[in-house]
């Protein structure tokens, strides 16, 4: 039996040259391209998590409706990231559920961003969601929270959501 | 106008700078402890200052503040030290690792991986930097990502942060790391400690999380930061039997840096300060002290922007940092002795009982986010590389027979910090509602969340192997 002094440096060895060999070697840093700008990286990074200020970058004014993420079925739209955007949006109701109208594909065309955001489902932490809205979109634009499969919400900009056949009360 | 290069490294000198002087003010005499000692007092320096100036309703003069008392602050300590060379040398290693850290951002380019965690913190960062309305921030999401980290990143050129604080930080925690092995291991010779020293680094060289946490935008290292600041420093207090005022400044300091930093920070501030607040030979001034820096700037924290705890605990506006204020006092009171003493074995049996209670009663849901988490430790997955197999097996090479108390204790605090880290993500997931235990990939919080603790680690495993090889010594001896 080897003694701890040697052990305890064998041990280590075999962890970092298994380490080496067995496991995935991941990039650890990314090029900045020059761009520090955090509204910049947000762009950049697809944040969709923080869906506001991709909006607020894109529109001269937003508004959103059905985005309330206190009841189950229904994904968080950042509150605080949504004022420090300057986003209007109203929490009163929940997410429209268009599942039963099958839009995925018809969105899809027009989907700007789409990535994974938290959900409130029963045993679910993790949901998508998709930006949509297409060239008639006006700079001032409003958009509704829909609820397009499962596991997939969209804020999309109302008009379009009309002419796919959403109901809008 | 500056250069956002010039900028930055005229920015994070004189962050370090400022923060070695005070360091040197309180009693540190060797650049390895005044280097971190000095970033973490210079973080809350601009926590204190912003805040203090926001409450006054000038937000905008928060950078002028600081930089005025950072300049008092060097100006004091050249004072005092103009004839000690080891101040000079700190401040100089200080300005070296700063321009290093700045030319490694805005010079060469390099940035963090992209999070959504690190938008969060920038935007935030951004707001603060605007001296925006602070009271728009106050959600269950915002929380999350911290007020020290942010606020001082806000440092950074107008429209972006302080990009090289992310890799300073992480040379203050290497530093921290050293001062930590030197100060609390035995004597060995080179030969010995290259037996352990050059496999380790193998394996933190092998480690991606580490690599990445170089750059990576969150406030994890900051936290680890004062994680092995305030444990190294509980440590040498226990060891010594006594706490000399230089230890209670470093654990103070360790403390509040971790309570501004993560929001299960102030909890880990506890089991931190718990071995040593526990003592029977601790006044009771000092264990006000220490309670008083962890809740006093979480109250700040909760006071300034975010009030989802407070909100929770229904003690709205001033009620919140008064608490903390009164919380701090009354622990010192005779009447809690009997609570105080045992904090240890409570804190064990609490968070095994609550582990015991969850695990119990979600056995099924939780089932794959074990699975989840061995996979991300030991497989891989988390980009944990062979850390914690190196962990575990060395842990069971040593074992606790023949170890000296500063071993056991730094294992003590290791395993209070896993139960912590553990018990922090199944409340965050809802203990009583919805608990997880997170997922699989190196972005599940629980999986970030160890790299609070790999330092306390890494110094327990050394310290460990330097007291058997020197008990084998004194064997042969």
């Amino acid at each position: 039996m080897l003694p701890v002094s040697k052990l305890v440096p064998v041990a280590l060895l075999i962890s970092g040259l298994g380490s080496l060999l067995l496991f995935p070697r991941p990039d650890v840093f990314v090029s900045a391209n020059d761009n520090f700008s955090t509204a910049e990286i947000a762009l950049e990074e697809h944040w969709i998590k923080g869906a506001a200020p991709i909006l607020a970058a894109e529109f001269e004014s937003v508004r959103i409706s059905n985005v309330n993420k206190d009841v189950e079925d229904s994904f968080v739209f950042d509150i605080a990231l949504g004022q420090i955007y300057g986003i209007d949006a109203d929490y009163t109701l929940p997410p429209l559920d268009v599942r039963s109208l099958d839009l995925s594909q018809a969105l899809l065309a027009n989907t700007k961003e789409r990535s994974e955001i938290f959900c409130n489902h029963p045993g679910q932490k993790y949901c998508e969601l998709a930006l949509v809205w297409d060239a008639t979109a006006d700079k001032d634009v409003q958009l509704i929270a829909l609820r397009v499969e499962d596991s997939l919400y969209a804020l999309v900009e109302q008009e379009l959501a009309i002419r796919l056949g959403v109901t809008i009360d | 106008m500056t250069s956002p290069l010039l900028f930055e490294i005229l920015t994070l000198a004189l962050l370090l700078a400022s923060g070695v002087s005070a360091a040197f003010l309180l009693g540190a005499r060797s650049a390895l402890q005044a280097i971190p000692l000095g970033l973490g007092l210079a973080v809350m320096w601009r926590v204190l200052s912003h805040s203090l100036i926001y409450f006054i309703g000038l937000g905008e003069q928060s950078r002028l503040v600081w930089l005025v008392g950072s300049i008092a602050l060097i100006a004091a300590a050249a004072l005092k030290h103009f004839r000690f060379s080891g101040y000079w040398l700190s401040v100089g290693l200080g300005l070296g690792s700063a321009a290093i850290a700045g030319v490694l951002t805005r010079g060469f380019g390099l940035r963090g991986i992209p999070h959504s965690d690190s938008l969060w913190i920038l935007t935030l960062s951004d707001l603060m930097q605007r001296s925006g309305d602070m009271e728009i921030v106050g959600g269950r999401t915002a929380i999350k990502r911290g007020f020290a980290y942010p606020t001082t990143l806000a440092l950074g050129p107008e429209g972006s942060s302080l990009t090289g604080l992310t890799p300073l930080i992480y040379m203050a925690l290497v530093l921290a790391i050293i001062w930590a092995i030197v100060s609390l291991s035995p004597s060995l010779d080179a030969k010995q400690w290259a037996w352990i020293l050059g496999p380790l680094a193998l394996v933190l060289i092998t480690t991606p999380i580490l690599l990445r946490a170089i750059w990576y935008v969150n406030g994890h290292t900051l936290t680890a930061l004062g994680v092995t600041l305030a444990v190294t420093a509980v440590v040498l207090a226990a060891r010594e039997g006594a706490l000399t005022r230089l230890n209670l400044a470093v654990i103070m300091t360790g403390l509040a840096l971790i309570s501004t930093t993560r929001p299960e920070g102030v909890a880990f501030a506890a089991l931190i300060a718990a071995p040593l607040i526990s003592k029977r030979w601790i006044s009771r001034w000092d264990v006000r002290w220490i309670v008083f820096s962890a809740l006093g700037s979480f109250g700040l924290w909760m006071y300034l922007y975010d009030g989802y705890i407070p909100n929770l605990l229904r003690l709205y506006d001033e009620r919140f940092p008064i608490a903390m204020l009164i919380g701090s006092f009354l622990v010192g009171l005779k009447i809690f002795d009997w609570f105080r003493f045992r904090l240890v074995p409570l804190a064990l049996i609490g968070m095994t009982a609550i582990l015991g209670f969850v695990f119990a009663t979600n056995f099924v849901s939780l089932t794959d986010d074990v699975w989840a988490q061995i996979q991300n430790m030991f497989l891989g997955q988390g980009f944990w590389g062979g850390f914690f197999i190196a962990m575990v097996l060395c842990a069971a090479v040593l074992g606790l027979k023949k170890m000296d108390s500063n071993y056991r204790l730094l294992a003590l605090i290791s395993v209070l910090l896993v139960l912590g880290s553990i018990v922090a993500k199944l409340l965050d997931g809802g203990l009583f509602g919805d608990p997880t235990l997170g997922r699989l990939g190196w972005t599940d919080s629980l999986n970030r969340m160890w790299l609070h603790s790999f330092g306390i680690f890494i110094i327990t495993l050394v310290i460990g192997f330097a007291q058997s090889i020197s008990q084998k010594a004194k064997v042969s001896a």
